[in-house]
């Protein structure tokens, strides 16, 4: 019995630990699923993607802070906007709900970070009827998507840099103009202030959103209106890829980002927008600013699924540079018609010699005076040009239908193989008689008369923060150029265009004379003129204009001042900028001084330059420096 | 030079900059109704209510942008509706297209037939001629070169429109 009870005994034990590990099994299995569903889902809440998909800032460092989306129903959780867990645990909340209504449903609000869930965890979902999604994306009919820079512009301080953002590409390349741009812009109220505007811009207030439009009206803007040449390039992503990022574009209406001029603006936040599909930062982590060629210079050296990013650029000209290709083109003889008709020397009905070209070389040439007289039309005599325009559609009706084919002459290159933005120089600088002193200049942005001429105004210049240190017994600051902006607007040879106005700008701290040391003072500066080509590369300039300066030395308080000079491009490795100035000051103790300038860059790399500059007003100084763009 | 001195003039110079260059010319979005909306340009006869400030990046207001950039996105929106899309993108491309018109081909033109739902080459073909007839009548009209681009494009549009009625079954 006691054997048997003790069997008995032990058997109940046995059933109840077998009983007790029956229970347990699952309980500890179900920790353990547990365990492993929340380890998964501490990895997403981290994961660079999902981060990107919820426009967190991360820091230079690695430190995540929070969203830059400013819109509280962009995010599930109360605390979404801070807490990428949170956010994460609440978004498949609101997946796993069946009582919305169709498009109203989470899983439509966020196709993307259903997208990208899906394909990063264990979680699926069934479909939810969302037509206005899938009528927006039409994914089925999107072959890619590109990144598309528009050069920088001198008609508004917003433009100066430049400007890019997304194009949505169709499959028939042939609907192009009516593909979808991807905007990213600040909200600026109407008729805003100037100051307002600045002070905004720069120091924060805006509130910006990302913008679906039809791609034609940016070129009707940029390529027709500002005359500024627009760079695609089109991105090698995966199916998946792309359909990823427009599904997270869908997301992004009617949300509000902060906004500001030099950092949180289109360059960083559509550039930002690749990292859901690659991790690659396309702007300066460690710079207050963020320019948009940097974005497409990083670009060219991102691979994507083991190939190049960029898989083809693209160039949609401006109606200058239509003309300027059509005229480069056309042979002698065309192109002295084209210069008649642009001095109004000649009205082409009436022209024998017009007249008695060929069929095809009229074509040409109507075509090309359509382009000039395009652009023309927005220049002073505007009607003039209308009128003409209105005579060239007509004749060009009663030709033959079709374009006329010319030999290419298009020399643009792309932006990304011009010069890196910023500038680093280290040098030597002696005057005549005295010692030579070891300097360094740093010049932040951009470009000036030497940097190489791609994807720029030619002969233009703009510097911001352009500051040169001098190392002599002391460290001082030799001269500091707040902001230099500098536009010949020199584009063609022998064309009425010519006419247009040359100007320079500049506000700048620089020493009042070459014999003083710590004699610095405040000037600015503005010139108008005229330039002329002189061959292809080269052009000369005149220009006069008033200086306004702080008074030091008894120096006064501005001067009247002219200016002539030649700046271009001799050989591919040896660029000059050339200029003799004479001051009339408003001071009757230095009543004028004559002063000269000749600058050579030599090499022609984007990354790098020699510069000899000769400079004399009171004495000569000659300067070598080696130089760094970055 | 000290700090305080060049932040100083650096506001003031950058203050100085705005104003000499330029003013922000912020997007005019105070249409009214969703017609002007639609028929931004056409209906306007204050051109400069036409300039957009891409560069200032302003985006679309009351329909929001996102809504016309699909004609399928939202059937029942009149902005969505092929008219409207044709006609804003006559009216925004206006000097390309017309110098298109008068050559008979090129890309805008092409757009245009395909908005208009006009696919095959003969209907394209006789679109293109109606509409070139259609120009040169107004360009025979003398004071085509002092119209507004709003009122250029409105014509073109009426011609491009009617034509495409009458020849394309789409």
């Amino acid at each position: 019995m006691t054997r048997g009870g003790t069997t008995h005994c032990l058997r109940g034990f046995v059933a109840l630990i077998i009983f007790v590990a029956g229970l347990a099994l699952p309980f500890s299995q179900l920790h353990a699923d547990t365990e492993n569903k929340t380890a998964e889902l501490t990895a997403l809440s981290l994961h660079p993607e999902w981060l990107a998909l919820l426009h967190y800032e991360v820091s230079a460092t690695g430190q995540i802070r929070k969203s830059y989306a400013q819109t509280n129903s962009y995010f599930l959780a109360k605390t979404g906007n801070r807490d990428p867990a949170a956010e994460l645990k609440a978004t498949l909340e609101a997946f796993s709900t069946t009582t919305a209504l169709p498009n109203q449903h989470a899983l439509c609000r966020f196709p993307g970070r259903r997208r990208w869930i899906e394909a990063n965890s264990t979680y699926s979902y069934a479909d939810v009827p969302c037509p206005e999604f899938n009528a927006w994306a039409a994914l089925d009919t999107i072959d890619s998507v590109s990144m598309v820079f528009a050069t920088g512009h001198f008609a508004s301080p917003a433009s100066f840099f430049g400007h890019n953002f997304l194009k949505i590409n169709k499959a028939n390349s042939a609907d192009y103009l009516i593909d979808t741009a991807i905007n990213f812009g600040a909200l600026i109220p109407p008729n805003e202030n100037p100051i307002t505007y600045l002070a905004t811009g720069i120091f924060g207030g805006y509130e910006a959103e990302f913008s679906a439009e039809p791609f034609y009206r940016f070129l009707a803007k940029y390529g027709e209106k500002d005359l500024r040449d627009v760079w695609e390039y089109k991105l090698a992503l995966s199916d998946d890829q792309r359909n990823l990022l427009i599904s997270h574009l869908w997301e992004l209406r009617d949300v509000q980002f902060p906004y500001y001029f030099f950092r949180e603006n289109c360059a960083y936040h559509i550039s930002a927008l690749l990292n859901l599909v690659v991790d690659q930062t396309f702007v300066p982590r460690f710079m207050p600013w963020a320019m948009p060629v940097t974005v497409f210079d990083s670009m060219m050296s991102t691979e994507i699924n083991g190939n190049p990013l960029v898989a083809d650029i693209e160039l949609h000209r401006s109606r200058r540079t239509l003309f300027q290709n059509r005229y480069a083109a056309s042979s002698v003889s065309l192109k002295k018609i084209i210069h008649q008709y642009s001095l109004g020397q000649v009205d082409l009905q009436d022209s024998l010699v017009f007249q008695n070209l060929s069929e095809d070389d009229k074509i040409w040439i109507i075509d090309t005076l359509l382009d000039y007289s395009a652009f023309m039309s927005k220049e002073k005599d505007g009607q003039v040009h209308k009128d003409n325009q209105q005579k060239l559609l007509l004749a060009r009706l009663h030709l033959k239908q079709g374009a006329v084919n010319q030999p290419d002459a298009d020399k643009s290159r792309p932006p990304h193989l011009g010069q890196r933005p910023s500038y680093t120089s280290i040098g030597v600088s002696q005057f005549e008689g005295g010692n030579a002193t070891g300097f360094l200049r740093i010049r932040p942005a951009y470009y000036d008369f030497l940097s190489l001429e791609f994807g720029r105004k030619p002969h233009a210049s703009f510097t911001l923060f352009d500051t040169q240190i001098n190392f002599t017994e002391s460290v001082s600051v030799a001269s500091f150029d707040l902001v230099s902006l500098s536009n010949l607007n020199t584009q063609f040879s022998n064309i009425a265009i010519d006419k247009a106005s040359s100007w320079q700008f500049r506000i700048g701290n620089q020493p009042v004379s070459d014999k003083c040391d710590d004699c610095n003072r405040w000037i600015f500066q503005w010139d108008l003129g005229k330039s002329r080509k002189f061959g292809q590369h080269l052009a000369g300039f005149a220009l006069a204009g008033i200086a306004i300066t702080e008074s030091r030395n008894q120096t006064g308080n501005g001067a009247l001042q002219a200016h002539i000079g030649l700046t271009g491009r001799l050989s591919a490795n040896w660029q000059l900028y050339s200029r003799v100035s004479y001051s009339e000051t408003f001071n009757r103790h230095q009543p004028f001084h004559t002063s000269y300038e000749l600058e050579n860059r030599f090499g022609n790399s984007r990354w790098w330059d020699i510069r000899i500059k000769m400079t004399k007003r009171d004495l000569l100084n000659t300067t070598v420096s080696a130089a760094i763009y970055w | 030079m000290k700090i305080k001195s060049i932040t100083a003039v650096s506001t003031l110079a950058l203050f100085l900059m705005i104003n000499t260059i330029g003013t922000a010319s912020a997007e005019n979005r105070d249409f009214k109704t969703a017609l002007e909306e639609c028929f931004w340009g056409l209906i306007l006869t204050d051109e400069s209510q036409r300039g957009l400030s891409l560069g200032l990046n302003v985006v679309s207001g009351a329909l929001g942008s996102y809504a016309y950039t699909s004609a399928t996105m939202s059937p029942d929106t009149f902005c969505a509706t092929k008219t409207a899309t044709t006609a804003k993108f006559v009216s925004e491309t206006y000097p390309r297209l017309v110098e298109d018109v008068s050559r008979g081909e090129g890309e805008f033109l092409r757009t245009a037939m395909q908005l208009t739902g006009c696919d095959s080459v003969a209907a394209q073909n006789q679109v293109s001629n109606d509409i070139r007839h259609g120009l040169a009548n107004d360009l025979t009209h003398t004071q085509y070169s002092s119209m507004q681009d709003a009122e250029k494009a409105l014509r073109l549009f009426t011609n491009l429109s009617m034509s495409a009625q009458s020849n394309c079954t789409a």
